[in-house]
C-alpha cells in the first residue's frame, strides 16, 4: 500500500506541475484532497493492516496529505500573485547609499609607483624633510659653492639644516643602515626655493630608488626602468635613456618615455619631441660610496629620482602643477573611484 | 648656450650633418636642445643695403644721410659708429620703419651708437640676409653645470668632431709683435684667488662698429654689436669659452694693474652703470689708485672702451670659481663672463683666446706690443687615468669596439695609450669633470651611444616585500575616509606665521624658514589645520560643496631645541547646505568623534579615552576635546572640535567646521598583529536584556558604563557586552535629567544560561547602579504626569 501512496503522490506534483489556471487547480484538488479523492479511501483500507504495519502507513499517508494541501496552497498563491496587475519597481531610481569621495592624484601616483616597485623586489624607506647640509648636498658629491646647486636654491632652518632639495640623501641615510646587496625607493616631499608657476612649486614629491650589488650596470638600470614605465604609462611606450649629469651619479641619464598621444613623432602635446622626460638615473658614483664607507671596488649601485607631480601631469594630463596644492573640490573629484 | 650650424662649420670645415641631425647629435650626447631656430627669427625683414652718402659731424654726433634706391633717411649717430662716407650699411625694418639694426625687436633709437658697416661687394638695396645670412640655424643647447667648456663654440664642435670622427680647425691666433714701449706692470696680491693673470697691450685701435661677420655672429650667439674692440673680446669668448676683458689703457692709473682683494666699503661703478659695495674678500681688478673691474664678473665704466679709446690692455685670466661664483652671487650678478668661470675655463687655453683677440684685433688696424705680461701659471698638472676596458664594457652593458672606444676619446681631446686590455687615458686641460675610471666609461658611452645599452634586470635574491604596519595602516585609513565621502588633499606644509598665531603655538617651539620666498609660505606648519582649513576656505571662495576632506602629511616643531617632524593626520569635516538627493547624515562634535572611533578600531587597539579639553583658541570653548591614547600614556593622541562661527565668518566659510588631528605614528606603534592562538566560536546561546536608568544631565555616560563594567566583573557575570542605544531627555523626564538605554549581552562559554541567572545578576546590576544614589532606575522613576 505504501507503494501506492507513493505514487498517488508522483501523479499529483505531475499534474499539479501541469495547472495553469484556476479551473486546472481546482481539478486536481478534487482529485487528490478532497473527499472525493483517493484520500478517505486509503484510510479506510488502513483499518485492515495490522498493527505494526499501520503505525508506518499511517504517519506516511498523514504526511502526503499535508504535502499535497500545502503544495496546492503554494500554487494557489502563485496564481493569484500572476493574476494581480503589479507596477514594476523602478531600478533606475539611485540606491540608498553614501557619497564617496577621492584619494588625491600626488597620492595615487605614489601609490601606484610603490606598488610597482614592490613587486619588483625593492623595499620602502622613509628619510626626513628637514636635512642637514652634510647629507643633501656634500655626502652627495654636491660641494658648496657649485654650480650645480643652482638648480636646488634651497631653505635654509639655521643650525646647518634646510628643507631637503631632492630625496637623493636618502640614498645616504639608506646606505648607512643597510647592507648590500639591496633595492630601496623612498618616496617624499621636497623643498626648492622656485616661485609658483605652471610648473614649479616650492613644495613637490620625488620617489628616489636605490639599488646596490656587485656588478651593477647601466643595463640594470635601463631594465628596471623599463619595467617600471611600461607598467605606469602602458606597454606601448618606450624609453629612452639620454646622457646628463648629477653629481652623485656616472654616468648619468636622463629617462625619457615616447609620446603617448603621437608615440614619438611629435605632436603638440609633447611639444613636437615626441618624448617626455621622466626621470634622472644613473650609476652611484664612486665618492658616494666613499663617503658612506663602502668600497666602490666591490659594489656598484644605480640610483634614479622621478617628480612625482611631473608624472602625475602626464599621467592624468593636468596642465599647472598649482590644481594640485589648491585642492578644489572640482578637481578632486575627477578622481574617484581611482586607487 | 646658443650657436648657429653655419658657426659650427667654421671649426668643421668636414662637417655633413643636417641641423636637424645636429640637433639629434647633441641630445644623444647629453646637451637638452631647448630650442632649434631658424637664424631669420633673429633678425630685422627686410634687411638691407644702403649707402651712406653724407655725414655732417657735429661734435660727438654725426648727422647722417643713408640713401636706399629712391629713398633717403637722416639719422643721427655717435660720431665713433659712422664709417666713411659712399660705404655701404645696413638698414634694417622694424615694422616697416628702418631701425637700422639688424636686431629683431629692437626700437629704432633717436640717436643710433653705429651705423653697420657691410661689404663692400653688396650693391645698393640688396637683400642683406639673402647674401650674409642665408638659411642658418641657431640651436640653443642647454650645457650640464660639470661641462663648462661646453659654453664654447669650440667644446660643442668637438662634440661634433667626436660623433663622425672629423677634425676640428682652431680659429686664426697669429698675429705680430711690434716693439712698443708702454711701461704697464702686472701686481698679483691674491695668487690663490688668481693662479694666472695675463695681460696685453694693443695700439692703435680705431673704435668703430665691427664688420658684419661679426655682428652677425654675435647676433646669432645671442649677444648684441657694441663696437668691434668689445665685440673681439666677446666673439672669442664664446669661440673660446675664455672670458676677456679690453680696458681703455689710457684710463688705467698708473700703468699698473693690480689683482686684489677688496677691502669692506670699497665702491665700483660696472659698466651696466650700477655702483656695486664691494664686501671685503671679493677679487677685483685695480689700478694704482682704484678698483677697475670686479674679476671674472664684470668690468668697471671708468676704464670701458669707448670712442676716444686708442690703447687697450687686455686681460686674459683664471680666475678661480669658487671666489668668482660668491661674487657674483652676492652683488646678484649673472654675466657671461662669470658664468663660464664659475664651471672653469681651460687652464691652458687662456693664453691662445688672448691670441685669438689678438690676431682679430690687429686685422683691424691694432699694433700689439710684443711680450706678455704674466703672473702665474696655469693651474694645470697632468692627470691620466688607467682604465681597465672591460670595465667600459660591464658599466655600461654594450660591446663598445675597443678601437672604436679609443677613437672616440681621441676626437674628445683624451690622448689614449694602449697597454693590453688597459687604456691609459691623459686627460685633456678643459676637462677637470673627468677624474676617474667611470668617468671615462662615461665619456665614451655618450659619444657610442646609450641606445645601445643591453638591458638587463639584477638578479639578486627579492626583498619579501612586507608592507611595514605603519604604511599598511595609513593605506586603510585613507581608504576608509576616501569611502566615507571625505577628499584626500594634498597641502604645501609652508605656512603663513598667522595662521599658526591663532593656534596659540609658541615661538620657540615653531620651525621658521630664515630665507622663505614670500611671508605666506614662512614658517613649518606645527599642526595640519592651517593647511586644511585654507582647503575649505578656497573651496567656499569658488563656490564649491564637500563633506570633508584629509591629509596624511608632517608637521614640524622643535623640541628641546632639536628639529621634529611627525605623520599626522587631520580630518575636516564640513557642515554646510549641499545640493543632494539623498538625505545625507548630520555632521556634528559625534560625526567627528565616530571617526576617532573609527580609526581606532582600524588601527586595532580602539581609542583611548575623550575628553573635554580645548588645545587650539579657534575651538568653541565647550566643543573641543583630548583623545588619549588607548594605553593610556601622557600623550593624547588627538585633538578635535568644532570651529569658531567667529573665525570662520572671519574667512568667509559658511557652515560649520569640525576638525581633528591624530598622531599617526602613535596609533601605528601600539597595533598589534592578531595573535596566534585557537579560535574559538561562542557554541551557546546569548541573552539580552535592557535597562534603562535616570540620572543628572551632567552626568557622563563613562560613570555609569564603568559602574557596569566593574560590577559585571566582580560578580563574574558572563556579560558580553553591552552598548548604549538611546540617549533621552525632556518630558516626561523632569527638567536636569537625563536617561541612558542600553542593552546587556550575556552569555557563557560553557552552557545555556537560564533565565533565572540572567535576571539574578541584572538585578544585581541595577542594585549596584541605585545605591551610588546617582542613578535611578526609569522604571522606578515618579515622573511629572504619572
Ligand atoms: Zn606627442
Amino acid at each position: 500500500m505504501i507503494e501506492e501512496i507513493e505514487e498517488y503522490l508522483r501523479d499529483f506534483e505531475g499534474e499539479l506541475a501541469q495547472v495553469l489556471t484556476r479551473d486546472d487547480l481546482n481539478r486536481v484538488k478534487g482529485k487528490y484532497a478532497g473527499r472525493k479523492s483517493r484520500i478517505p479511501l486509503f484510510l479506510e483500507r488502513l483499518k485492515t493492516l495490522p498493527l505494526e504495519e499501520r503505525r508506518i502507513v499511517g504517519r506516511r499517508l498523514n504526511e502526503v496529505k499535508v504535502l499535497i494541501e500545502e503544495r496546492l496552497r503554494e500554487k494557489e498563491a502563485e496564481l493569484s500573485r500572476r493574476e494581480q496587475k503589479r507596477e514594476p519597481v523602478d531600478f533606475s531610481l539611485p540606491g540608498r547609499r553614501h557619497p564617496l569621495g577621492a584619494f588625491h592624484p600626488l597620492r595615487l601616483v605614489v601609490d601606484e609607483i610603490i606598488a610597482i616597485f614592490r613587486s619588483l623586489g625593492f623595499r620602502v624607506e622613509e628619510g626626513p624633510e628637514i636635512e642637514t647640509e652634510l647629507y643633501n648636498f656634500e655626502a652627495l658629491n654636491i660641494p658648496a659653492d657649485h654650480p650645480a646647486r643652482d638648480a636646488q636654491d634651497s631653505f635654509y632652518l639655521g643650525g646647518g639644516f634646510l628643507l631637503r632639495t631632492h630625496t637623493s640623501p636618502a640614498q645616504i641615510r639608506v646606505m648607512k643602515k643597510l647592507t648590500p646587496p639591496f633595492r630601496v625607493i623612498v618616496p617624499g616631499r621636497c623643498y626648492r626655493r622656485d616661485a609658483f608657476d605652471a610648473t614649479h612649486s616650492p613644495v613637490f614629491h620625488q620617489v628616489e630608488g636605490l639599488v646596490v650589488a656587485p656588478g651593477i650596470s647601466m643595463g640594470d638600470l635601463k631594465g628596471t626602468i623599463e619595467v617600471f614605465a611600461r607598467r605606469l604609462f602602458g606597454e606601448r611606450r618606450k624609453v629612452r635613456f639620454r646622457p646628463s649629469y648629477f653629481p652623485f651619479t656616472e654616468p648619468s641619464a636622463e629617462v625619457d618615455i615616447s609620446c603617448g598621444i603621437c608615440q614619438g613623432a611629435g605632436c603638440r602635446s609633447c611639444g613636437g619631441r615626441g618624448w617626455l622626460e621622466i626621470m634622472g638615473a644613473g650609476l652611484v658614483h664612486p665618492q658616494v660610496f666613499r663617503n658612506v664607507g663602502y668600497d666602490p671596488e666591490k659594489v656598484q649601485g644605480f640610483a634614479f629620482g622621478m617628480g612625482v607631480e611631473r608624472i602625475a601631469m602626464l599621467k592624468f594630463g593636468i596642465p599647472d602643477i598649482r590644481w594640485f596644492f589648491e585642492n578644489d573640490v572640482a578637481f578632486l573629484s575627477a578622481f574617484k573611484g581611482l586607487g | 648656450m646658443r650657436v648657429s650650424y653655419r658657426i659650427l662649420k667654421r671649426f668643421l670645415p668636414e662637417l655633413s650633418l643636417r641641423p636637424e641631425e645636429v640637433a639629434e647629435v647633441f641630445m644623444n650626447q647629453g646637451f637638452v636642445m631647448e630650442e632649434v631656430l631658424s637664424a631669420r627669427d633673429l633678425f630685422c625683414s627686410p634687411l638691407l643695403a644702403g649707402t651712406l652718402v653724407e655725414a655732417h659731424r657735429e661734435g660727438l654726433l654725426t648727422r647722417c644721410t643713408v640713401k636706399l634706391g629712391e629713398r633717403t633717411f637722416r639719422v643721427l649717430v655717435h660720431t665713433s659708429g659712422v664709417p666713411e662716407t659712399g660705404s655701404r650699411v645696413l638698414v634694417g625694418f622694424e615694422d616697416h620703419t628702418p631701425s637700422f639694426l639688424p636686431v629683431r625687436g629692437e626700437r629704432a633709437r633717436e640717436i643710433l651708437d653705429f651705423l653697420l658697416p657691410l661689404p663692400p661687394f653688396l650693391e645698393e638695396g640688396d637683400d642683406v640676409y639673402e647674401a650674409l645670412i642665408g638659411d642658418d640655424v641657431v640651436f640653443e643647447v642647454e650645457v650640464t653645470a660639470n661641462r663648462g667648456d661646453c659654453l664654447s663654440v669650440l667644446g660643442l664642435a668637438r662634440e661634433l668632431a667626436a660623433h663622425c670622427d672629423i677634425p676640428l680647425v682652431f680659429p686664426e691666433a697669429r698675429y705680430t709683435e711690434k716693439p712698443i714701449h708702454h711701461g704697464f706692470r702686472l701686481e698679483n696680491e691674491a695668487p690663490h684667488l688668481c693662479p694666472l693673470y695675463t695681460g696685453r697691450y694693443v695700439t692703435a685701435i680705431t673704435v668703430r662698429p665691427s664688420p658684419f661677420w661679426i655682428a652677425k655672429e654675435l647676433i646669432l650667439m645671442g649677444m648684441r654689436p657694441i663696437n668691434n674692440v668689445v665685440d673681439i673680446t666677446n666673439l672669442v669668448m664664446l669661440e673660446m669659452g675664455q672670458p676677456l676683458h679690453a680696458f681703455d689703457a689710457a684710463r688705467i692709473r698708473g700703468n699698473l694693474v693690480r689683482v686684489r682683494e677688496a677691502e669692506e666699503g670699497e665702491c665700483l661703478v660696472t659698466l651696466d652703470g650700477e655702483e656695486r659695495m664691494l664686501r671685503k674678500g671679493m677679487l677685483l681688478i685695480a689700478d694704482a689708485d682704484r678698483p677697475i673691474a670686479l674679476a671674472g664678473v664684470m668690468g668697471g665704466r671708468d676704464t670701458e672702451v669707448g670712442p676716444e679709446t686708442k690703447e687697450i690692455f687686455l686681460e686674459a685670466a683664471f680666475f678661480d670659481r669658487v671666489s668668482v661664483r660668491r661674487t657674483a652671487r652676492a652683488l646678484g650678478m649673472r654675466t657671461e663672463a662669470s658664468a663660464r668661470f664659475e664651471r672653469g675655463v681651460d687652464p691652458l687655453g687662456v693664453m691662445r683666446a688672448a691670441s685669438r683677440a689678438l690676431a682679430l684685433l690687429e686685422e683691424m688696424g691694432g699694433e700689439v706690443a710684443s711680450g706678455w705680461l704674466v703672473s702665474g701659471q696655469p693651474p694645470f698638472a697632468v692627470w691620466e687615468i688607467s682604465v681597465p676596458w672591460e670595465l667600459v664594457v660591464q658599466r655600461l652593458s654594450c660591446e663598445v669596439p675597443q678601437k672604436e672606444g679609443i677613437r672616440i676619446l681621441e676626437r674628445l681631446g683624451f690622448q689614449v695609450a694602449q697597454e693590453g686590455e688597459t687604456l691609459r687615458v691623459r686627460v685633456p686641460s678643459w676637462r677637470p669633470d673627468v677624474r676617474e675610471p667611470i668617468d671615462v666609461v662615461e665619456e665614451v658611452g655618450r659619444v657610442y651611444g646609450y641606445g645601445k645599452i643591453r638591458s638587463s634586470f639584477p638578479s639578486f635574491p627579492f626583498d619579501p616585500g612586507n608592507v611595514p604596519r605603519g604604511e599598511s595602516l595609513e593605506n586603510r585609513i585613507r581608504a576608509h575616509l576616501a569611502h566615507r565621502g571625505l577628499y584626500e588633499v594634498v597641502t604645501l606644509s609652508l605656512v603663513e606665521e598667522e595662521s599658526v598665531n591663532v593656534l596659540g603655538f609658541g615661538g620657540e617651539e615653531r620651525v621658521v624658514v630664515l630665507n622663505p620666498l614670500s611671508q605666506e609660505h614662512a614658517v613649518l606648519r606645527p599642526f595640519l589645520f592651517p593647511s586644511l582649513f585654507e582647503v575649505v576656505r578656497t573651496n567656499a571662495r569658488r563656490g564649491r560643496r564637500s563633506r570633508g576632506f584629509f591629509e596624511v602629511g608632517k608637521v614640524f616643531f622643535r623640541k628641546e631645541g632639536n628639529f621634529r617632524e611627525e605623520k599626522r593626520l587631520g580630518i575636516i569635516l564640513w557642515n554646510v547646505p549641499q545640493p543632494a538627493l539623498w538625505k545625507e547624515d548630520p555632521v556634528d562634535l559625534f560625526t567627528l568623534k565616530g571617526f576617532l572611533e573609527e580609526i581606532g578600531e582600524l588601527a586595532g587597539t580602539g581609542c583611548g579615552a575623550v575628553c573635554p579639553g580645548r588645545v587650539f583658541p579657534v575651538f568653541e570653548e565647550d566643543g573641543a576635546f583630548v583623545a588619549s591614547s588607548p594605553e593610556g600614556g601622557a600623550e593624547p593622541i588627538g585633538w578635535g572640535g568644532k570651529v569658531l562661527p567667529a573665525f570662520l565668518r572671519r574667512h568667509d566659510v559658511e557652515g560649520e567646521v569640525y576638525y581633528l588631528e591624530i598622531r599617526l605614528e602613535g596609533l601605528a606603534a601600539w597595533g598589534q598583529d592578531l595573535p596566534a592562538k585557537d579560535f574559538v566560536l561562542p557554541a551557546f546561546p546569548a541573552v539580552s536584556r535592557d535597562i534603562s536608568v535616570v540620572v543628572d544631565a551632567s552626568t557622563p555616560w563613562a560613570f555609569v558604563a564603568s559602574l557596569v563594567a566593574e560590577e559585571a566583573k566582580r560578580s563574574c557575570m558572563a556579560l558580553e557586552e553591552f552598548a548604549l542605544f538611546d540617549v533621552f531627555s525632556g518630558d516626561p523626564l523632569p527638567p536636569g535629567k537625563k536617561g541612558f538605554a542600553f542593552r546587556l549581552v550575556f552569555r557563557a562559554p560553557d552552557r545555556t544560561l537560564e533565565d533565572e541567572e540572567v535576571g539574578r545578576w541584572v538585578q544585581k546590576l541595577k542594585e549596584s547602579l541605585k545605591q551610588t544614589g546617582r542613578v535611578v532606575l526609569r522604571e522606578e522613576m515618579i515622573l511629572s504626569h504619572e
